[in-house]
């Protein structure tokens, strides 16, 4: 009886300091942790508008500034989230779009990127967020060689295609699922934009 | 139901947990050399890693989230596990003698088995709810075991093969879970 | 003298992952490049040294019974500090460890090193322990990491040594982790024995 008392004395110590301690690095860490996630959102936003919008203002926490959507992934019928974050001038009017954009049929899982909008739904840029494809393989979707052939292109009536499927995007070598994982993500950005946001800025 | 159908074959299949992701390897390595081992361990391991994941979704879902401790996440679950095969073993003992005969010896090596914490720390990442994660991890589980009895069916095999001196032992055993590996990537893509 | 030994005794002698053959889930995991092995090799080290510290410096109040639930609960302690501290501050190597930095947690090495040395040794000498522990795995993963990022990408470190080079992609696949291993587990063992 003595011991089972000392046993779970030791323990519930052990335990109570590792709380503590935990409580005090995690409370140090939040702000450096809250502040890198925005920092890659905001570079992410950068770089796809950039070049586009030269004067480009975004709020500090781009996340006060955006538009968000619940739609079905046209493949899965899972609800997805799709984010429109408003990108000003220096004016202060709104200027394009970036998107967050996402699909769930990647070769490993869901793909998740930044699409640049025009005000006329022209893409000035895309990068990618997340994705677990094949490295050396999938993982070229990160390349400008094939994200880069997105820019300038405009959704006239019909999904942007991948070679394979008749349209004009070059796939990656190897990796068709994944690039076509890549145009869906866009195609379901662009065509929320018409549905929703174009022309009443 | 497709949902299930789709957890249930890419665990065992497509993201194997030996094969594809690197977890549980030193159990994989350690008991493969029997086939009767291998069933023991992987029958072990299915039922602390299905339970494991009922209880750790609960803590996760009921105490962690809703007062905002998940950073006591990896601890808490760590100890849950060490805890619940000590539970078990104490159980099967009285209860079950046979079983505990059969399994007793591989109870205490679950606790540092990876693919228990491992398949914890991915479901709560991958958001299945309860159902889901209950099933992903007997899948899991299940996917850990044909790998565990497939290669421990090679080692049988290879005991009688020439094998170069240099390679023999542990070498050649990484070499075959390589090409076994590479057989488990034509399953990539299965499922999209 | 003795000091040296435990200082050196984990860097060849007793290489925790060519020798002893422990902690092979995330030395073969994680060795997709060699700045992951990097990554991985300190954020174990720190781990190791943590923990090994702590538990030579409690050993005494822990009662023999419990010791396996009280050194999970230092060892997991300290492995989500570098979790949080790596998600704040290094980013990039966070994402792509994933959830190998938790699994450090469950790392037979770590275990092993508290149960057979920092339990029954001085904290000095436990310091040393996991400092040459600490080095042989980072020293051994990373070999794995460059073997595996020369021959399948072509590059060291992100920078790319080759022109004109058609990497064999299998390298930083599953099935090359395990080829790569295996190779070297045989080289290793043919050196020592011929010492």
């Amino acid at each position: 009886m003595k011991d089972t008392v000392r046993y779970i004395t030791v323990l519930a110590v052990i335990c109570a300091t590792a709380a503590g301690l935990l409580a005090y690095v995690n409370q140090k860490t939040l702000g450096p942790i809250a502040a890198v996630n925005n920092l890659i959102k905001v570079n992410a936003i950068r770089e796809v508008l950039a070049s586009a919008i030269p004067d480009l203002q975004l709020a500090a926490n781009p996340d006060s500034d955006r538009v968000i959507f619940h739609i079905p992934d046209s493949e899965t019928g899972k609800d997805k989230e799709i984010s429109f974050y408003r990108a000003r001038n220096a004016s202060g009017s709104c200027a394009g779009y970036a998107v967050k954009t996402a699909s769930l049929v990647g070769y490993a899982g869901a793909i998740s990127l930044m699409v640049g909008l025009s005000l006329e739904g022209k893409i000035t840029g895309t990068c990618v967020l997340e994705q677990k494809e094949t490295p050396g393989l999938g993982t070229k979707i990160k390349d400008v060689l094939f994200s880069g052939q997105f820019i300038g292109l405009v959704r006239a009536g019909s999904d942007i295609k991948i070679k394979k499927f008749g349209g004009s995007i070059e796939s990656v070598t190897g990796a068709s699922i994944s690039s076509h994982a890549y145009t869906a993500a866009v195609n379901e950005a662009l065509k929320l934009y018409e549905k929703k946001l174009k022309g009443q800025q | 139901m497709t949902e299930i159908l789709l957890i249930v074959v890419s665990a065992v299949l497509v993201n194997n947990f030996v094969l594809m992701q690197f977890l549980g390897i030193c159990p994989f390595m350690g008991v493969s050399q029997k086939i009767e081992t291998s069933i023991g361990m992987g029958l072990a391991v299915m039922f602390v890693m299905t339970v494991a994941n009922a209880l750790t979704w609960n803590v996760q879902h009921f105490i962690l989230t809703p007062f905002g401790l998940q950073y006591l996440g990896t601890v808490s679950f760590i100890l849950l596990i060490a805890a619940l095969v000590q539970l078990v073993e104490i159980i099967l003992k009285k209860t079950t003698p046979a079983l505990y005969q059969a399994l007793g010896i591989y109870l205490p090596l679950i606790t540092t088995n990876c693919a228990v914490l491992g398949c914890v720390l991915l479901f709560i990442k991958k958001d299945y709810g309860f159902v889901g994660s209950v099933i992903f991890g007997l899948s899991s589980a299940s996917g850990f075991t044909l790998a565990l009895l497939i290669f421990s069916g090679i080692r049988e095999r290879l005991e009688y093969a020439k094998i170069p001196a240099l390679l023999k032992g542990l070498p050649i055993t990484f070499l075959t879970a390589g090409l076994l590996s590479m057989a488990f990537m034509g399953f990539s893509g299965l499922v999209k | 003298m003795s000091r040296i030994r435990t200082l050196t005794n984990g860097i060849v002698r007793e290489n925790p992952l060519f020798v002893i053959v422990l902690g092979l889930c995330p030395s073969l995991a994680v060795t997709t490049s060699a700045q992951n092995a990097l990554g991985m090799g300190l954020a174990f080290t720190f781990v190791l040294l943590g923990s090994n510290i702590v538990i030579a410096s409690i050993k005494n109040a822990i009662p023999n019974q419990i010791r396996i639930p009280c050194f999970i609960t230092v060892i997991a302690t300290f492995v989500t500090i570098v979790d949080l501290v790596m998600k704040g501050y290094f980013y990039e190597l966070y994402k792509s460890l994933g959830i190998f930095i938790p699994l450090i947690v469950v790392n037979c090495i770590v275990l092993a090193r508290a149960e057979a040395f920092a339990s029954k040794k001085s904290i000095f000498d436990s310091l040393l322990d996991a400092i040459g522990m600490g080095i042989g795995f980072t020293l051994a993963i990373l070999i794995i990491g460059s073997i595996r990022e020369i021959l399948g990408d072509g590059s060291i470190f992100g920078f790319k040594i080759f022109k004109n080079f058609s990497p064999a992609l299998i390298f930083i696949l599953p099935p090359g982790a395990f080829i790569t291993l295996g190779f070297i587990v045989a080289f290793f063992t043919k050196y020592l024995k011929k010492k």
